[in-house]
């Protein structure tokens, strides 16, 4: 089946497939945890557009100046079709020109006076050199400014083209200047609307991220927004330039053809179209959904390949290059074929909307030449009348359709808008947060009980008083809540039960950015960024001078490498770090956290990848900075526990011991003796 | 050819003040960017061998749609010639026959069914003309009812022909949808699985959202390469031959003027060319650039939140964005530049033969249109249909012209994404497969490293003549301060690099002849960090495996100590993990990885720090069931451990690269300074200050 290079591909998955090809109508969920309930009615469809329709707020400059040279172009248009009028009349076919015989609306009589009384052939000049004149400016008998860049089958490469599309439907000077201000129009209403979608994702509560995929976050702020610049256009100058024409043309008719009879029908017939479109109205729906499962397929495929991407050592280690190759594949497959039932949808629609239509055209073709035949208008007057005809039919069939075309994108806005309303951080803030910007006594933890959102209880009732300049070691088997109750003193997570109080406020009562900016969190697994050490730890806090990184650097146990790394500090780390061991990552996030130099600083499990020496020069250096801060570790090794100014032991998420660590070994019974003693065995 | 094109052009370009515009495009197309990538910091020289090579490197990807493509090719033509030729006889009828009531070529009759009083005289007999002139068609005209009737039939063909259209369309949406979707999909698997088997320094070095880029959008190009590379030029100037065909035979000046009208496009084009190509790069490096930055950005959440670094994150953003709208704007507006210029020359074309065309129109001029033509359509002299026909056919040529430059610009585009595109194809993977790979022992009695060098780069070598020998039942614990080189000591075994010098036996067979499926299919390694996938338990326990029955799974989680937490979730094994496989503490997450090491049941086993996050008791349970269970196994255990290296076999200390010490427990701690015995004393500095206290 498959002849390519053998190098090129092993694996064969084709789109021929049927497991693939199931759920026509039905809303499947694909690789969503959040965004189940995709399913949208009318009401909330119309909702989500005139939203889409607000987001022109972020260039209403250009916005306004686009409208404004479009309307000056159709009015130069307005004129066109006259001059033809001339040329095949009384150039070609040589009828004599009368001003008051023919039939021309009134504001092109201006121009005809000049016409009248000359040669056929100076006619023809004249109007040559408006014409070379107007190709210059504006683009006459050139039309049509545009350039999008070739585009694949799938929403992904479409997106490219449709963040920066815009054009013009002049030439020339004009032309050019509109496609410039269309693009930067289009381009700044997408931009406006993705990074404002970015800017609510990177502030998703600690408990959001785990249910959130990064390729559906990467499809959503790159493949859904551009969408969005539709339904501002859609929705405001193309039902405007659409009445536009239509009474241009209204006008056109009455001035030169308001005798005819066969005008009245003209305009009967264009006002059933808006019929028409009634008919694919019922329709919408199968868009909408046929979208919404295109574009989660399309999600589901972006987070297969992104999953597979980041985590090469793992699959690489564990032989899964096959399987991933092959999910990929599928999925890739299976969005393909969503697409493709788009397009069956919009085909079907096209068809029942033409249907409709032609028939009636036929209809008007027949009246008018029946005059033409007759001998009641001239063949210059069929061509006028018969592309005026057509220009109403777009015009109302347009009107129609204003719904019908929306629906594509108002299914990926909702895709977008899910996301800027899904509650984050953000929402949390009480609006006149109060800042601190020191901490006189320390943090209280009243009772608090934490569910995390799946229902799962990770603290029950806990009490806990931390005062300024100690350490705090949490310590607990795994799984007991460690974690989770040093979240809550960021504030990362908020008690479903009881109340975490600085110097006696609710956490909940202060301004979160300024409280954070109180506290550094060193996480367990060691997350780097792709850049040079250097500014890892500058990015945390960039008013760091050089000294204080390198400090930092030095505590956390990282100068021995560093000097041995071809750049140094600023030696430029691989994807996610991952060109450093793993020890030397962790002593490289826990210096980002020494280097923030905050007054709460909590270290999970800082000391797992370590060796003992380094962890001893850590641990007293964390000893020492803890003058006028807290500090709390979560550690599992005797030797750093023990040098903590008091301890809690954790266990099912209950507190079970709290005291120092001589204290609580005296206690016979104590629990934390007793998982000591474990360890030292 | 070209060159000589450039030079006029650049001439050209000089003598005009338009350069203004152009001249900035340039400027901007050649600032270098800092962080572009090593492939594309250059723009790529396309000559025309290379666009062809490229062609050729695209065509294994289409070859299983080949039927399709050249089936709805051929079918297309077909079509269009077909509509092209009822066109013709359709404007013919309409405008000089129904509108202007001349009567009907003998052809035209045939369509409609009409009898000689229909047809000039010309084409009748004396006698057939005397009928006519009797039943009171005489003269050249058409009658009223005649050409009501002519009018009728146009119709009814014409809504066939809508008809037709309708379902053609339809067909003609779909069908090349379904088969370039197909190739492009060929082509992204292909991409993405020479992603799976490019070695991991490859993917360290290069940034996820830079292959989601190129797999998405540098990838999509290829559904462009049959219509756009071949069949798009050639139509077109399969086009202009005809339309200059109908010039000539219309009038021959006309052709020869229209020639000329080509020469500034070529010029201006040839011109642009390079700088088209370099805002093309520009583009795609960009716009890359900002998808890797939004990955990276989403996964580091976390850290963002935690070091307050949204601001700053949001400032990048804007920068990155911005970037990327620029460079699709310019590139855009260069092409649209360029179009300008060709549109402009085609449409004083237009607007000139339209003046030299009414006038022969006026003064009747006989056309040029061959004698047995007049059989089929009524242009023998300049009329009204034929100034149409020929402003129409003038006004196509601008157009094509103008068309056919937009179509360059955008190959030059097509071209370098395809690039992009095959540059991972192209790779050599650093880690290669054997040509004829030996089966996997199917028992393995021991590993050995046999004076392994290794580096991750050339000039700092991290393993320096390392000689380890394991054996079947034996667990071997490896010892050294963190970066000392142990997991990459492990990282050899399975291949996820080659060592530089040195080499890697099981069983005494080179593992480099084994196929890196089976050396991974029976390696089990339980990684430093502990990566898990989005899904559910299972899958995470039996990742990568095809059947593995619950009872496997349980007693894999077992065995790893997770089997009770895991018991505790609501879904049991079926619970679904969040991203990367989230919502679990970190020790959870350390015992799934070891139970997924465990399932896989493979003779070797390498657990690398499999403790570092678990407590001491889960850690003692987990290592006691492991060692009873890993018996007949060769087992590889890093670790800082004391009480669990205490237990070791076999302990190797690695340090500056080499094994410094190799021994059991007791025996390394009788060597006085040894190396081993100073790690196992700084360790117990705390324990035993505790005791003291
Ligand atoms: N994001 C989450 N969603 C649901 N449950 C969670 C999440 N994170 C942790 N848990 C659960 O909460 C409990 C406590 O976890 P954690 O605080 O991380 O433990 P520790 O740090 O003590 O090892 C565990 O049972 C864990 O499975
Ligand atoms: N992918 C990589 N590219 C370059 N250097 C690396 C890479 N991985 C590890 N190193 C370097 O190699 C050395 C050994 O690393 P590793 O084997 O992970 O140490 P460990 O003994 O802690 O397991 C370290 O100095 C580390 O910085
Ligand atoms: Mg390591």
């Amino acid at each position: 089946m498959v002849t390519s290079r053998d190098v090129d591909r092993k694996t064969d998955t084709t789109q021929t497939d049927h497991s693939i090809k199931s759920g026509f109508t039905s809303i499947e969920d694909f690789d969503d945890q959040l965004d189940l309930d995709s399913q949208m009615s009318n009401s909330e469809t119309w909702s989500v557009m005139v939203r889409g329709l607000k987001l022109v707020r972020y260039a209403k400059g250009l916005f306004v100046a686009k409208w404004g040279m479009r309307l000056f172009y159709s009015i130069t248009l307005l004129f066109f079709p006259w001059f033809f009028k001339v040329i095949t009349d009384h150039v070609l076919l040589g009828t004599p020109l009368v001003v008051e015989e023919v039939n021309f609306p009134p504001h092109f009589e201006p121009i005809l006076a000049v016409f009248e009384g000359m040669t056929r052939m100076d006619m023809m000049l004249v109007m040559t050199i408006t014409f070379v004149f107007l190709l210059v400016l504006i683009g006459t008998r050139a039309e049509g400014t545009g350039a999008s860049l070739y585009q694949g089958q799938d929403n992904a490469s479409r997106a490219e083209n449709a963040i920066s599309s815009g054009g013009s439907g002049a030439g020339g000077i004009f032309g050019i200047i509109e496609f410039w201000i269309d693009v930067r129009l289009t381009q700044r209403i997408v931009n406006g609307v993705r990074r404002h979608l970015f800017s609510r994702l990177i502030r998703s509560k600690m408990t959001t991220l785990d249910d959130q995929r990064t390729g559906d976050r990467l499809y959503r702020v790159l493949y859904d927004t551009p969408m969005l610049y539709t339904c501002v256009t859609e929705m405001t100058y193309a039902p405007f330039f659409l009445v536009w024409g239509l009474l241009t043309t209204l006008y056109n008719i009455w001035f030169t053809y308001g005798h005819l009879t066969e005008a009245i029908y003209m305009v009967l017939c264009a006002l059933m179209f808006p019929l028409v479109a009634i008919v694919s109205l019922p329709l919408s729906k199968y868009i909408r959904t046929v979208t919404q499962n295109q574009r989660a397929a399309g999600a589901a495929t972006t987070n297969a390949m992104e999953e597979t991407l980041d985590n090469m050592s793992a699959v690489q280690s564990l032989g899964g290059m096959k399987k991933e190759t092959e999910k990929f594949a599928q999925r890739s497959a299976h969005s393909y074929w969503r697409d493709r039932l788009q397009i069956i949808v919009w085909v079907g629609i096209g068809m029942v909307i033409s249907v409709a239509e032609w028939p009636l055209g036929f209809f008007m073709a027949w009246l008018i030449t029946n005059q033409v035949i007759e001998g009641h208008m001239t063949v210059g007057d069929f061509g006028a009348l018969f592309l005026m005809y057509m220009g109403l039919r777009g015009t109302f069939s347009g009107i129609g359709r204003v719904w019908i075309n929306l629906q594509d994108q108002a299914a990926a806005a909702r895709r977008v808008f899910y996301f800027i309303d899904y509650p984050n951080e953000d929402d949390q803030q009480s609006p006149e947060g109060k800042t601190v910007t020191s901490i006189s006594e320390g943090i209280s933890i009243r009772n608090v009980s934490f569910r995390y959102p799946d229902g799962r209880e990770a603290l029950k009732d806990v009490e806990l008083d931390i005062a300024m300049n100690e350490v705090l070691a949490i310590v607990g088997p795994t799984g007991s809540g460690k974690t989770s109750l040093a979240y809550l003193i960021p504030s990362f997570i908020q008690p479903t039960e009881g109340r975490v109080e600085v110097d006696g406020t609710d956490l909940l009562e202060l301004d979160m950015d300024a409280w954070r900016d109180m506290t550094t969190y060193v996480f367990q697994e060691h997350l780097l960024f792709s850049e040079s050490i250097r500014s890892n730890l500058a990015n945390a806090n960039p008013d760091a001078t050089d000294d204080e990184i390198m400090d930092a650097l030095e505590t956390a146990g990282c100068m021995e490498f560093i000097h041995e790394l071809p750049d140094g500090i600023d030696t430029v780390l691989g994807k996610s770090g991952d060109t450093l061991s793993v020890g030397q990552q962790q002593r490289i996030s826990i210096a980002r956290g020494l280097v923030r130099n905050s007054k709460i600083l909590i270290l999970d499990e800082p000391t797992a990848a370590l060796d003992p020496q380094t962890e001893n020069v850590l641990v007293e250096s964390l000893k020492r900075i803890s003058e006028n801060r807290i500090v709390i570790v979560i550690a599992h090794r005797l030797s750093t526990i023990r040098r903590a100014d008091k301890i809690a032991f954790l266990e099912d998420g209950k507190i079970r011991d709290y005291g120092n660590h001589d204290e609580l070994m005296a206690n016979e019974a104590s629990p934390y003796r007793a998982f000591v003693e474990l360890q030292s065995t | 050819m070209i060159k000589f094109f450039r030079r006029i052009g650049e001439r050209f370009y000089r003598s005009r003040a338009m350069s203004v515009l152009a001249s900035k495009l340039v400027r901007f197309s050649q600032k270098d960017s800092a962080r572009e990538l090593a492939d594309t910091s250059q723009p790529p020289p396309l000559k025309l061998s290379k666009m062809v090579r490229l062609i050729g490197r695209a065509i294994p990807f289409m070859m299983p749609m080949m039927i399709h493509m050249v089936m709805f090719v051929v079918a297309g033509v077909l079509l269009t010639l077909a509509y092209t030729i009822a066109g013709l006889i359709f404007s013919d009828l309409w405008d000089n026959k129904m509108m202007v009531n001349d009567k009907l070529q003998p052809f035209q009759t045939f369509v409609l069914l009409a009898d000689n009083t229909y047809l000039q005289p010309e084409f009748l007999t004396e006698e057939e003309l005397q009928e006519v002139e009797d039943k009171g068609f005489g003269g050249t005209d058409l009658t009223e009812a005649q050409r009501k009737y002519v009018r009728n039939g146009l119709l009814i063909y014409s809504f066939i022909g809508v008809l037709c259209g309708l379902v053609l369309t339809g067909m003609y949406t779909y069908y090349p949808a379904w088969v370039w979707q197909n190739v492009n999909h060929y082509l992204r698997v292909a991409m993405v699985e020479k992603l799976e088997y490019l070695s991991l320094s490859f993917h360290q070095s290069h940034r996820s959202g830079d292959a989601i880029y190129r797999i998405y959008q540098d990838s999509s190009m290829i559904v462009s390469v049959l219509t756009e590379c071949v069949i798009g030029p050639l139509t077109r100037i399969f086009n202009l031959i005809i339309v200059m065909g109908f010039l000539i035979a219309f009038d021959p000046i006309l052709g020869l003027a229209i020639l000329f009208t080509a020469v500034p496009m070529i010029v201006v084009t040839a011109y642009a060319t390079p700088t088209i190509r370099r805002l093309s790069v520009k583009n795609r490096v960009a716009n890359s650039e900002f998808t890797s930055r939004l990955q990276e950005t989403f996964t580091l959440l976390k850290v963002i939140k935690a070091n307050q670094m949204e601001n700053m994150t949001l400032d990048r953003f804007d920068k990155d964005s911005r970037r990327a709208l620029d460079a699709a704007l310019y590139i855009r507006f260069a092409i649209v530049g360029l179009g300008l210029i060709c549109a402009m020359v085609g449409g004083l074309v237009v607007i000139g033969f339209e003046y030299v065309l009414a006038r022969w129109t006026v003064l009747e001029r006989s056309s040029n249109v061959p004698s047995f033509m007049v059989w089929v359509v009524g242009f023998a002299v300049w009329n009204f249909a034929l100034f149409n026909q020929a402003k129409d056919r003038v006004e196509g040529l601008g157009r094509e012209g103008r068309d056919l430059v937009g179509l360059w610009c955008r190959l030059q585009d097509l071209f370098i994404g395809l690039e992009r595109a095959f540059y991972f194809l192209d790779l050599k993977p650093l880690v290669e497969e054997p040509e004829e790979p030996v089966d996997f022992p199917s028992e393995v009695d021991s590993v050995s490293w046999n004076n392994v060098h290794f580096g991750y780069e050339d000039n700092a070598p991290v393993l320096r003549g390392v000689s380890l020998e394991a054996t079947k039942g034996n667990i071997t614990a490896i010892v050294g301060s963190t970066g000392s080189g142990k997991s990459t000591l492990m990282s050899l075994l399975l291949r996820l690099y080659d060592p530089q010098q040195g080499q890697i036996l099981v069983n005494s067979q080179d593992v480099r002849t084994f196929s890196l499926e089976s050396i991974r299919e029976n390696t089990a390694l339980a990684m430093q960090k502990n990566i898990l996938f989005t899904g559910k338990v299972k899958e995470n326990i039996a990742y990568a495996l095809d059947t593995k029955s619950d009872e496997e799974l349980k007693q894999a989680a077992e065995i790893a100590g997770a089997s009770e937490f895991i018991e505790q979730l609501e879904n049991g094994y079926e619970t679904q993990l969040g991203e990367r496989g989230s919502k679990l503490s970190a020790g959870q997450r350390q015992r799934l990885t070891i139970a997924r090491a465990v399932i896989r049941d493979t003779p070797i086993l390498i657990l690398d720090e499999p403790t570092a996050s678990l407590d001491a008791q889960t850690e003692h349970e987990v290592l006691s069931r492991l060692a009873d269970w890993g018996k007949d196994k060769v087992v590889f255990l890093i670790t800082h451990r004391l009480s669990t290296i205490r237990n070791a076999d076999q302990i190797a200390f690695l340090k500056n690269g080499q094994i410094s010490e190799i021994g059991n427990h007791d025996e390394l701690m009788a060597q006085t300074n040894g190396d081993y015995r100073q790690f196992v004393e700084a360790e117990t500095v705390g324990s035993a200050a505790t005791l003291a206290e």
